[in-house]
């Protein structure tokens, strides 16, 4: 897929839990070469946005477009691995039947940095950050073009979240046409990482603020990116890149090219 | 050691009663085990031991399969259980008789009937055991078996049936005890042989001791098959509890 290509379109008009609505007036869009960063305080709503674009949750008005043959990676924010089955098997299950047991699993466990000893493991056996790791080597192995990551680094320690974060940006790198959404609390992770960030807030939640960090994706200063994080907490939305939270229903929709 | 002492209770107490009845209607443990290496020696005994156990094993087979397809379903299909609730009441308490003596009057003193009319008795309770185990799934690995697209034949294998593992286990345990009982009513009423056809015969003989003989003989055998079998199997299958890693 060529770079810019969008991958997903998500309008969430409105979505409710227990007739309580949580989400409301919330446009979202991944294009092929891009990461977006999803942060806000916990408990706003991030992870229903995920689900929703993943297409795990259907229960919601609005709408959801993937480009054609897209089948996004799901990152989950548990591991959700299944306890029966060594590390090495539960990423082999990602992949489609004939590719299986081929040592593609080794090789992402590897590349997460899972040592040799740990793939023939149940994740019982393994401590919960090993576990993450895991799950996120499985979510890499599946090859989509697009990722959606909920908090895949959290709990681990400073210098290995810094390598898996290398290994995210290497990613983008190698394959021009993957875009990346991830829920993120961690708001110098989304400064270093992301193209853009939206930041979600309020009650029921939409984006009130979108911002594009000064420099180039993985290579921005510690002053840049303490700079992006200094414009995330003020209270004031950008005057660049505001989206207008009264009037979400009036704005022309995006051109979504496959529609 | 615990076991034998325990088993060797049993046997005191045993000879004691019988040593206080002092007649034919309580043989003692001597007696009997005498009774069981005459049949032993005969040949009897291993013939309609294994005829009874080859039953045993249909029926339960049979059992296990239908009634864990039919609890699989009901446990993830709102609708289908709505459907088959009632029906599954219904079944679990038709007395095991009537449906032995329906199955032998609408299909006749075969074999067929007979092991069809003992998994009929065993697939509600199978059901029953599969569908609340089905029920349990966890719902972030439902949730992961989507996002992740596994096919039918994976979303089987990979995640319903381990997980279900404790769940089928409870379910042949209690299905063996209660599929043996069973065949041997079967065998009682319409059998020209197994377990069941000589007790039938010792019952009308008053041979109390034949009737011990090969009660105590299927007891031993259905021992073995949990130790043997049904143990080890269970250890296996929960290796990656964590508990023996």
């Amino acid at each position: 897929m060529a770079d810019g290509t969008p991958l997903l379109h998500l309008l969430i008009k409105e979505k409710r839990f227990a007739g309580v609505p949580v989400l409301a007036g919330l446009v979202l869009s991944v294009a092929a070469g891009e990461l977006v960063a999803l942060v806000g305080p916990s408990g706003c709503g991030k992870s229903t946005v995920l689900m929703l674009a993943a297409g795990l949750d259907g229960d919601f008005t609005g709408e959801r477009h993937l480009a054609p043959h897209v089948h996004p990676a799901v990152h989950f924010q548990e591991p959700s691995l299944l306890p029966w089955r060594s590390l090495a098997a539960n990423v082999d299950m990602a992949l489609p039947a004939p590719q299986r047991n081929k040592g593609h699993a080794g090789r992402w466990l590897g590349r997460v940095e899972l040592p040799v000893q740990s793939h023939g493991q149940f994740p019982t056996q393994v401590s919960l950050g090993m576990q993450r790791r895991a799950a996120l080597a499985r979510t890499l192995a599946m090859g989509s073009d697009l990722l959606l990551l909920d908090e895949p680094l959290v709990s681990l320690d400073a210098a290995l979240a810094e390598r898996l974060r290398a290994l995210l940006l290497q990613q983008m790198q190698e394959r021009p046409g993957l875009g990346i959404l991830l829920v993120t609390h961690d708001l110098a992770e989304a400064a270093q990482l992301a193209d853009r960030i939206l930041v979600l807030g309020n009650r029921p939640a939409g984006v009130i603020n979108e911002l594009r960090p000064a420099g180039k994706r993985g290579e921005r200063s510690p002053q840049q990116i303490s700079m992006a994080v200094r414009q995330l907490n003020t209270a004031e939305p950008l005057q660049s890149s505001i989206i207008d939270q009264s009037n979400t229903e009036k704005r022309p929709e995006p051109e979504i090219p496959w529609k | 050691m615990r076991t034998a002492l325990s088993t060797l209770l049993i046997l005191i107490v045993w000879q004691v009663a019988a040593w206080a009845v002092a007649g034919p209607t309580l043989p003692g443990p001597v007696l009997v085990g005498g009774v069981l290496l005459r049949e032993a020696a005969a040949g009897q005994l291993w013939l309609h031991l294994g005829i009874t156990l080859a039953r045993v094993a249909a029926a339960f087979i049979l059992a296990l399969s239908i009634g864990t397809a039919i609890g699989i379903a009901m446990g993830r299909s709102s609708l289908l259980d709505n459907v088959m609730g009632p029906w599954l009441t219904l079944a679990l308490n038709v007395p095991a008789l009537v449906v032995i003596v329906l199955a032998y009057l609408w299909f006749g003193l075969t074999e067929a009937a007979a092991i069809g009319a003992v998994a009929v008795n065993k697939i509600p309770n199978v059901v029953v055991q599969v569908r609340a185990g089905a029920r349990a799934l966890d719902p972030a690995l439902a949730r992961m078996a989507k996002a992740y697209r596994f096919s039918r034949w994976d979303r089987l294998r990979h995640l319903l049936l381990p997980h279900l593992q404790p769940y089928l286990f409870a379910a042949a345990r209690n299905g063996l005890s209660l599929v043996w009982k069973i065949v041997l009513v079967v065998e009682l009423l319409g059998r020209g042989n197994g377990v069941g056809f000589k007790i039938h015969l010792a019952f009308q003989l008053f041979d109390v001791a034949s009737l011990l003989a090969y009660a105590l003989a299927f007891v031993i055998v259905a021992q073995m098959i949990e130790m043997a079998v049904m143990a080890p199997l269970e250890r296996r299958a929960c290796r990656w509890r964590g508990d023996h890693g």
